[in-house]
């Protein structure tokens, strides 16, 4: 999601001291998978709005600077129509891609997605669709 | 069209080496770091506001105390030298009773003393014989 490794690294860590932090307020009316999951993608998106907020950076600069570490990291793996893919990504809004990640790479169920982000399993399908289809014309052009 | 399921699905980012050997203690050293205040820190902001205003307070009454009276200094001072004072001083005697806090009590025992008569009555005709009745 944040594509920078040290990013990547500080979200990481943040997570597992909220984990150690709130581990006593667990209620246990869904697995600790589940819970430890929403709390790395709420860390996640609220990283990249604070990013966004922090730089003044319109949605179009952030997008373009993720688009430049991707060419620049040497922690990626993988051939040009791999990078296409991940710059596709980058043009979804951050939810979307969210949910395309847990759906595509993750291979998680609507239902299990639906639990994490506390969204509808139909507006999940719905969603996914979308990116499906940003993502093919994309790769297109 | 180039469709999704064309692309051979992989996973392009990957972890250096070692990082999740480095991770936990990267993450005590964040925990201990940011660790909350202790709970006492927390009440001795407010105790010691308190224990303040407590030493003042003791100190302020216990001043007070420390002041003599007015009435316990003149106790001290032989009645003689006291008639004297009022002899020469520019005090009247209304002006005496003005500034003085006489309970009832006190004026009641000052009036005995001043103006009650103990006498019979022979002494009494014995006085009223003395004494030249001018103007009468």
């Amino acid at each position: 999601m944040l594509i920078d490794h040290d990013d990547s690294d500080d979200v990481t860590q943040e997570v597992f001291i909220k984990i150690h932090r709130h581990i006593g307020n667990f209620r246990e009316d869904a697995q600790l998978y589940t819970w430890i999951y929403r709390i790395a993608t709420n860390e996640c998106l609220s990283f990249l709005q604070r990013k966004r907020r922090r730089f003044f950076l319109p949605i179009g600069d952030l997008e373009g600077e993720m688009a430049a570490k991707l060419d620049a990291s040497p922690q990626l793996s993988g051939d040009e129509i791999q990078l296409k893919l991940q710059k596709a990504l980058l043009k979804l809004p951050d939810k979307q891609r969210l949910v395309f990640n847990m759906k595509y790479f993750d291979d998680m169920s609507y239902e299990e997605i639906a639990e994490i982000t506390k969204t509808s399993v139909g507006a999940l399908k719905s969603s996914y669709h979308i990116a499906v289809k940003k993502i093919e014309d994309y790769l297109t052009e | 069209m180039k469709k999704l399921e064309d692309i051979p699905k992989k996973e392009v980012f990957t972890v250096p080496d070692g990082y999740f050997e480095k991770l936990p203690a990267a993450i005590q050293s964040r925990v201990h770091h940011d660790a909350p205040p202790a709970v006492w820190a927390g009440r001795l902001r407010y105790a010691f506001p308190m224990v303040v205003l407590l030493g003042l307070s003791v100190f302020w009454f216990t001043r007070e105390a420390a002041t003599p009276h007015p009435e316990s200094v003149l106790a001290t001072i032989p009645t003689s030298d006291l008639v004297g004072y009022l002899a020469t001083s520019d005090l009247s005697v209304d002006e005496l009773l003005d500034n003085v806090a006489l309970d009832e009590a006190d004026a009641a025992e000052l009036e005995e003393a001043v103006y009650a008569l103990d006498l019979s009555d022979e002494q009494l005709q014995e006085l009223m014989n003395d004494v030249e009745l001018k103007g009468l």
